[in-house]
């Protein structure tokens, strides 16, 4: 069936190829090149980032230099989400199609995800000694990150402790899928709740809190970072694979010495 | 004060996300090597086996 899906997609794209070659050429170019541009674009992102966070962005009035912690902090904080909600749609597409490779998928972002919610916290950690005179505060916004940085903590031990077997992928689908209830409620805990954490500065469906040179120097940033978690999930996707190959090598060699 | 902060902080993600890279490629070079030391031990074993 696979095979049949995959020869289909061939044909299509072999199809597109004869009938518009500038397209097919494109196609050809971005599978031998694409991750070689992704990186090349990354690296300019992030070097854009720099210079929009340091130079072009205006000094906060009230905060000073320290607000421009903001322009990396906010950043990680999209991609951790990001990549919690593709964990979540890993799982439930995993349990319903039972294909390995959304289980991989939702593996690949749980990692990354876990990576950037500890940037996250750390950032957040040193923001707050500088401008609130506190490592941490039990307040909601940091209590609930905290919470959704454990649960997937206890998701990728679970993935290690079980192994690449299909029990294993069942239970980190169901805790993939119910620990994902934290993240909306990390995003909302600022209207909620009263408390320490800033307010959302762009808020879903409102008018930006922030003056436009910020707001381009945010938008410069979320734009590096989301090329970066593309780059991060395409590489550690391959290292996944690569890694089952092994091990169903391993298995091959063990069967082949007992015949 | 604020400022050695704000270094710090960009320091600290810059070097973290630069020792996952790190971490990801040396992980990639340990697999490879793990699938291509299977496959040439596999291929071993197929070529001892007596031919039927």
């Amino acid at each position: 069936m696979q095979s049949v899906l995959q020869g289909s997609a061939k044909g299509r794209l072999a199809d597109i190829s004869r009938r518009a070659p500038v397209i097919g050429a494109a196609l050809a170019w971005l599978g031998r090149y694409g991750e070689l541009a992704l990186l090349a674009l990354t690296t300019i992102g992030m070097l854009l980032t720099i210079w929009a966070a340091f130079i072009y962005a205006p000094t906060e009035a009230v905060e000073g230099p320290v607000q421009r912690i903001f322009y990396v902090h906010v950043p990680l904080a999209w991609i951790s989400y990001l990549a919690f909600f593709f964990v979540l749609v890993g799982s439930v597409m995993y349990l319903w199609r039972r294909d390995e490779r959304w289980d991989t998928f939702a593996r690949v972002n749980a990692e990354i995800g876990t990576v950037f919610t500890t940037l996250v916290l750390i950032s957040g950690s040193l923001w707050g000694r500088a401008f609130w005179g506190a490592w941490w505060v039990w307040d909601e916004r940091l209590t609930t990150s905290l919470l959704m940085w454990f649960i997937y903590v206890g998701y990728l031990a679970l993935r290690a402790y079980t192994g690449r077997t299909a029990q294993g992928a069942r239970a980190a689908a169901v805790v993939g899928i119910l620990g994902f209830i934290v993240t909306p409620i990390n995003y909302m805990s600022v209207k909620w709740w009263r408390t320490l954490h800033p307010d959302q500065v762009l808020p879903l469906g409102g008018t930006p809190q922030l003056p436009a040179s910020m707001i381009v120097a945010l938008m410069i940033s979320l734009v590096a970072f989301t090329l970066l978690y593309a780059l991060l999930t395409i590489e550690v996707y391959k290292l996944e694979r690569a890694t089952a190959e092994a091990e169903r090598l391993r298995v091959d060699v063990e069967l082949s010495g007992q015949e | 004060m604020g400022t050695n902060f704000l270094i710090i902080t960009y320091a600290v993600v810059w070097l973290g996300l630069m020792a996952y890279l790190g971490w990801i490629v040396l992980r990639m070079r340990g697999v490879r090597a793990d699938v291509e030391s299977a496959r040439d031990l596999l291929n071993e074993r197929q070529n001892e086996r007596p031919h039927e």
